[in-house]
């Protein structure tokens, strides 16, 4: 699995401001084609219209929360491959564990940095 | 003993005894039915007025109304200002360096005036910090006020929770289930990205 600064992203979060930081640290790490949806039902109508090599989530968020829409998409023949990385302020253990059991690529936990998120995603794309 | 003192011992001796309206109901109950003596039904009944009086003495100290039309209401109202200063301040933060981050055409004198003007933006929105704390604490002082007079009404009327007709749903509407794992941990409790890469990183069924 390979990405680069074309790879599209799909960042789910409900506040525009958690939007707007990861756009922006997506930028820093060179990554231009950033696209965002505010809940997990919205994510996964933009899953279907369009390939993104990379999604971003926010637990917290309704009608669909990022773990329903993790495991919608683990779920999901033509997405299950997709790397998943949940950025969230759950950093209780049981969160974790239930996230890793849906097949969380990775886990963060706000607030973080630039450095944590590029550590990620070059963990799951090998670089 | 005066009255006072008279009422302060039925109080004190009123745990071992039935429940003075249970008395009082059974002290009417005789007198529709039977013949006794008048006296004792009276002080029966006395003791459950003064018990009514006293309840209602203790409910009038919760202070309800002046907590669900004042109190409870503004301090709502404070977190609602916390909830919109923070998405205000986060907004022109956000701006500000969306701005210094897209400048590339100005000479270094001039960008760094610039830079330093949107860095003054930056610092002063910072003030909501202590905006927010001022605020977080008067809702910290409502709590305490409510809590304080709970305590005291159910410590001096001997009440006990009835979770079959109390609200513990704290979703008005209850159309959602109360979710007591939503929501960032508190302080201490939750885990750092370390303890976070650990767990993810232990075999499945280790975890």
């Amino acid at each position: 699995m390979q990405i680069d600064s074309s790879t599209p992203i799909l960042v789910v979060d409900d506040y525009q401001t958690m939007i707007r930081i990861i756009r922006n640290l997506l930028k820093q790490l060179g990554f231009e084609d950033v696209d965002d949806a505010t809940d997990g039902v919205e994510a996964m109508t933009k899953l279907r219209q369009r390939k993104y090599g990379l999604i971003i989530s926010d637990w917290n968020m309704e009608p669909m929360t990022g773990f329903e829409l993790l495991k919608t998409v683990r779920s999901d023949d033509a997405l299950k491959t997709t790397p998943f990385i949940m950025v969230t302020a759950e950093s209780k253990t049981d969160n974790v564990i239930a996230a890793k059991k849906a097949g969380v690529s990775s886990y963060i936990v706000k607030p973080f940095n630039a450095q944590t998120l590029r550590a990620k995603i070059e963990s799951i794309f090998g670089e | 003993m005066s009255h006072r003192q008279a009422t302060a011992k039925r109080r004190s001796d009123a745990p071992a005894s039935p429940p003075p309206l249970f008395r009082a109901s059974r002290a009417l109950d005789a007198i529709a039915t039977t013949a006794l003596p008048r006296a004792p039904l009276m002080r029966e009944i006395d003791a459950a007025a003064d018990y009514l009086r006293y309840i209602r003495r203790e409910l009038a100290a919760l202070g309800a109304n002046e907590l669900a039309k004042g109190q409870i209401p503004a301090a709502a109202q404070e977190l609602d200002y916390i909830i919109e200063d923070c998405a205000e301040v986060s907004n022109v933060i956000m701006t500000a360096a969306e701005q210094v981050m897209a400048e590339r055409d100005m000479e270094p004198e001039a960008f760094r005036a610039f830079v330093a003007e949107r860095m003054t933006t930056v610092i002063l929105q910072c003030a909501v910090q202590d905006i927010s704390a001022q605020r977080a604490r008067r809702i910290q002082a409502v709590l305490a006020t409510i809590e304080r007079r709970l305590a005291r009404i159910a410590t001096f009327i001997a009440t006990r929770d009835m979770p079959e007709i109390v609200d513990f749903e704290p979703d008005s509407t209850g159309s959602e289930p109360y979710r007591p794992m939503i929501g960032p941990a508190p302080r201490g409790a939750g885990n750092d990205q370390e303890s976070i890469d650990r767990l993810l990183a232990l075999p499945h069924g280790d975890d």
